[in-house]
């Protein structure tokens, strides 16, 4: 029932006239807080605002840091900066621009703009966004500061062990890149599960997947990257971390580990980011090559193709960072023909925005000058990219400039230039006044002549021999004219910045009603009359280009003639639609504004940053803080059912969603994609160190007895049991053997993960003895930061029902509960199988 | 006035079924040459063996994908864009996945199976 039948559509637009105070009590509901009280703004338009400018801070600081590295290189043998410092600045502008920028950057606009463009009010989890923003917003100040107290990272931005393990960097520097990057990571994914429900549950009515704009399947497909690399790396530093901190050997070969699984973890991760940053930007590209052309998307289809491909087949190349590093060639030629595989969807794309352009007439405004700067750019990176996918070549020109021109030609063509070209596009949908189009072709031309000026000569440095990471080099052959030239075109880059920052401060007046509007006349629905809550009404969608094909859809919704025109329960509300077909399904309440989420966020970079700077306690008392935070937060979410709502056009729909239905319940799917993301890249560190050092495998004599792990499973099972039985007990009459049921499993769950680490214990097992050890206590870590959570959960379960908030039909509390908690017994089964069953088979 | 039936999440999931099949098709390629090609086994053989059940099993799961695809496409009614998206998207992701498979499984007859990377 996707197209919407001709009985659906009568009515729309609706021609009565709308009730007094209709308005006005929408708008009362949307009230932003005042003054500096804004920071407790819980809406994703305002901190979409507060997102995308503290990106763009850390792309001007780590730009700074680039331009220092340029200086110290501009002439052979330089003594402008030190070598240590030098080292700090080089690995900071890498982890910068790729954590504290890129990922946040795009993240960022898509929670500026989806709601906007979807139709929404707003997005489902509008306070996780803001606790994922003020997390990025604390932690990356933090992060950054640290390179003015000299304890700056300088193992390089991809910390390669053993030089960033403790014997080789013993200072603090590489702790506050594995815990602070780590925790930036996990507000990434936070930021992922909003735009992943958000995408696929909260459309306007009537835009099924294939009228979805572009922009929004590139988020869809970046967040789920997120949710499937992300975990990798999280992994990686949290095994380094205690390796560090306690000498559990994960990557040192003379106790069996393997410096190599780092990389591999790294580039799991590391690989797919490339794409993560690209894709958002390539759907940017696609919302305004049809824009400025004035013609629909040529091959949509085919682009959404090519993305998914793309998605996955990124999963498959991380091996190409690695082909110097001694893998058999067989293994580096999978990876090789997947790295050339890649080029496939990213061509498709490519020729169908050129098509595109050559279907219509380009308008040659500064957001189309971007685009063709990108092009040019992109196009150049990705033709190195496949010379360097070949084996020998990528044996000449590792770790050379060669590379470093490749990467910059791919991540600044392929990101930044979109980026710029978006911010130039969408500036009038959020600010009162566009910017300027004078200053932007100025700002294109200094940072298109700049950026090749800069990076070119890079090609030709890399291939004379000139290696990367060098603090200096001697006066030997062009080197130091190339490297001049380098400098000057960085230079003349960050001049066109400077020329864009000083755009912004004359002309970006940030709006949260009557923005400059739809100066380019585009298609989709962000450029309706928009207000801090989206549009005054939702409409109904019938095209893939609405505005272009449903007339006067604008001013209608502005009138209040289509779906949901005010507030049904006098709260801020948005409608949940359905996966597929966007029909609506409920009516979802919004939370106000509130500090939880900030102060949240405060103590939980509290809690990593002083564990980072060994203060044990006050890291403990800042983390329990964050847990109170959030505690109080989701009191106050799953509010009570309430009757049926009428959303207009006589649709009645639910305004209480549990079960499979309910957008709670699939960002808690999401979350148990994450921790199962994570939990495959433990198995596979596994698996690769038993290949790599077997010797440090216990022989079966010396396993615990195998009575130990039945054990485990038996009690793991049992609780798995309780829980099902728990829900038999829901209805509230018969709370007491409720409860009783959910604190019995806890008990089950926790005897458990004691039986299983007691077992290792008595066997004589030592995490920090060898590898071995180190993996078997590893999964029971990982079991316990899971049994941890159940347990606060369970707790907060038990408190909903006392207070009589939990119950047959309120229970998204209960459903969220049972998810996780089937899937930590299914883990913890598996891990007792891997690590008690694999030794005795292998 | 009810809301119409709707699919469920599964639908948007055959999505991705042809780029996992070509995903599992690379794993057990890596994990192959991992676990045979290393002492004790060590063997080149049983490695292209182990190659070629892998590729020819992924190319006939793609095939299979592929020719419900376009059955489902010719079933489905003709108002049903939406839903002739989906199942024509997923046949093609199909097509593609069986370019990458091919394209994966290549280097088993290019390049001297099980030996090292000096080599």
């Amino acid at each position: 029932m996707s197209e919407p039948s001709q009985a659906r559509l009568a009515g729309h637009p609706n021609r009565l006239p709308r009730p007094k105070g209709e308005l006005e009590a929408l708008e009362a509901a949307w009230e932003r807080p005042k003054g500096w009280r804004i920071v407790t703004a819980v809406n994703n338009t305002v901190v979409g605002y507060f997102y995308v400018g503290t990106a763009v801070l850390f792309f001007l600081l780590a730009g700074i840091l680039a331009l220092l590295m340029r200086l110290q290189l501009a002439v052979p043998s330089n003594t402008f900066l030190s070598p240590e410092t030098y080292n700090q600045i080089f690995t900071m502008h890498g982890t910068v621009m790729m954590f504290l920028f890129a990922v946040p950057v795009v993240e960022a606009m898509g929670i500026l703009l989806l709601p906007q463009m979807l139709g929404a009010r707003d997005l489902p989890f509008p306070r996780l966004s803001a606790f994922a923003f003020w997390a990025y917003f604390v932690g990356g100040l933090i992060f950054f500061g640290t390179l003015f107290y000299d304890v700056a990272p300088s193992g390089g931005w991809f910390m390669y062990p053993p030089l960033t393990g403790a014997q080789y960097s013993p200072g603090l520097g590489a702790d506050f890149w594995l815990l602070g990057i780590g925790f930036i990571e996990i507000s990434a994914i936070a930021g992922a599960i909003e735009l992943i429900v958000g995408v696929l549950r909260t459309r306007a009515p009537g835009m099924t997947l294939d009228r979805m704009p572009m922009f929004a399947w590139t988020m869809l497909i970046f967040a789920a990257m997120i949710a499937f690399a992300f975990p990798a790396v999280i992994l990686a530093t949290m095994l380094l971390e205690l390796e560090r901190a306690f000498g559990w050997p994960f990557f040192m070969p003379q106790k069996g580990g393997d410096a190599l699984l780092w990389q591999h973890l790294f580039w799991f991760f590391g690989h797919p980011e490339v794409y993560i940053i690209f894709l958002p930007a390539a759907g940017m590209v696609s919302m305004i090559v049809p824009t400025m052309a004035r013609t629909p998307l040529v091959g949509y289809r085919m682009i959404v193709v090519a993305l998914i491909a793309t998605g996955f087949f990124s999963f498959g190349l991380w091996v190409h960072h690695m082909f110097t590093t001694g893998i058999p060639a067989l293994s580096l030629s999978f990876f090789s023909a997947a790295s050339m595989a890649v080029a496939i969807p990213s061509g498709i794309q490519v020729f169908a925005w050129i098509a595109t352009i050559a279907a219509g007439r380009m308008q040659l405004a500064t957001p189309s000058l971007f685009v063709l700067g990108f092009l040019f750019i992109f196009t150049l990176g990705g033709l190195t990219g496949v010379m360097v996918a070949m084996v020998p070549f990528d044996w000449q020109v590792h770790d050379t400039y060669f590379v470093v021109a490749h990467f910059h030609y791919v991540l600044v063509g392929g990101m930044v230039f979109p980026l710029f070209g978006a911010f130039y596009y969408w500036a009038p949908a959020f600010s009162r006044r566009p910017l300027s189009e004078r200053l932007g072709k100025v700002t294109f031309a200094l940072m298109f002549v700049g950026f090749n000026v800069a990076f070119f000569p890079m090609h030709i440095s890399g291939l004379m021999g000139m290696p990367r990471r060098v603090y200096t080099y001697p006066a030997v052959a062009e080197w130091g004219v190339l490297n001049m030239i380098s400098t000057v075109g960085a230079f003349l880059f960050a001049t066109g910045v400077l020329v864009f920052l000083l755009d912004l401060v004359r002309n970006l007046r940030p709006a949260l009603s009557d923005p400059a509007g739809d100066v380019w006349k585009g298609a989709s629905l962000e450029w309706m009359h928009n207000h801090v809550y989206g549009p005054r009404s939702v409409p109904l969608v019938t095209s893939r280009d609405p505005l272009w094909d449903q007339p006067g859809l604008s001013e209608q919704s502005k009138e209040g003639r289509h779906y949901l025109p005010g507030t049904v329960t006098g709260q801020r509300e948005t409608i949940i639609t359905s996966p597929i077909e966007a029909v609506p399904e409920a009516l979802q309440r919004l939370p106000g504004d509130g500090w939880p989420p900030l102060l949240g966020a405060v103590f939980t970079a509290g809690f990593f940053m002083l564990l980072t700077v060994k203060y044990v306690m006050l890291a403990f008392v800042s983390g329990a803080l964050a847990l109170l935070m959030i505690l109080v937060w989701m009191w106050s979410s799953d509010p009570a059912p309430l009757p049926r709502a009428e959303i207009g056009h006589g649709i009645k729909v639910s305004t209480y969603l549990s079960g499979p239905r309910s957008h709670s319940w699939w960002a808690m799917v999401v979350l148990l994609v994450v921790a199962g993301s994570l939990y495959l890249s433990f198995v596979f560190s596994y698996l690769f160190l038993w290949t790599v050092s077997p010797q440090v495998w216990p022989k079966p004599g010396q396993m615990p007895p195998s009575w130990w792990p039945i054990l485990a499973a038996t009690l793991l099972a049992a609780s798995s049991g309780l829980i099902l039985l728990a829900g038999r007990f829901l209805p509230s009459r018969n709370g007491v053997a409720f409860i009783g049921a959910i604190a019995v499993a806890v008990l089950l769950l926790g005897g458990s993960l004691g039986a299983d680490v007691l077992s290792h214990w008595r066997a004589g097992l030592r995490p920090d003895a060898d590898a071995h050890g180190a993996l078997a206590y590893m999964a029971s870590f990982l079991q316990f930061q899971l049994v941890l959570t159940l347990v606060v959960m369970a707790g907060f379960a038990i408190a909903r029902s006392l207070a009589g908030m939990l119950n047959l039909r309120r229970r998204v509390v209960f459903d969220n509960l049972v998810l996780l908690w089937h899937y930590t017994v299914a883990q913890g089964l598996f891990g007792l199988l891997l690590v008690h069953g694999f030794p005795r088979i292998a | 006035m009810s809301a119409p039936q709707t699919r469920s999440l599964a639908d948007l999931l055959w999505l991705l079924v042809g780029p996992v099949v070509w995903f599992l098709h690379l794993v057990v390629l890596y994990g192959a040459e991992a676990l045979i090609c290393t002492p004790p086994v060590g063997s080149g053989r049983a490695m292209m063996w182990m190659g070629a059940a892998a590729t020819i099993a992924a190319l006939g799961a793609l095939a299979m994908l592929a020719a419900v695809s376009i059955r489902r496409v010719q079933d489905a009614p003709e108002e049903q864009t939406d839903a002739t998206f989906l199942r024509k998207t997923t046949l093609l992701l199909a097509l593609l996945s069986a370019i990458g498979v091919i394209w994966s499984a290549l280097p088993l007859a290019l390049v001297p199976v099980c030996a090292s990377a000096g080599g």
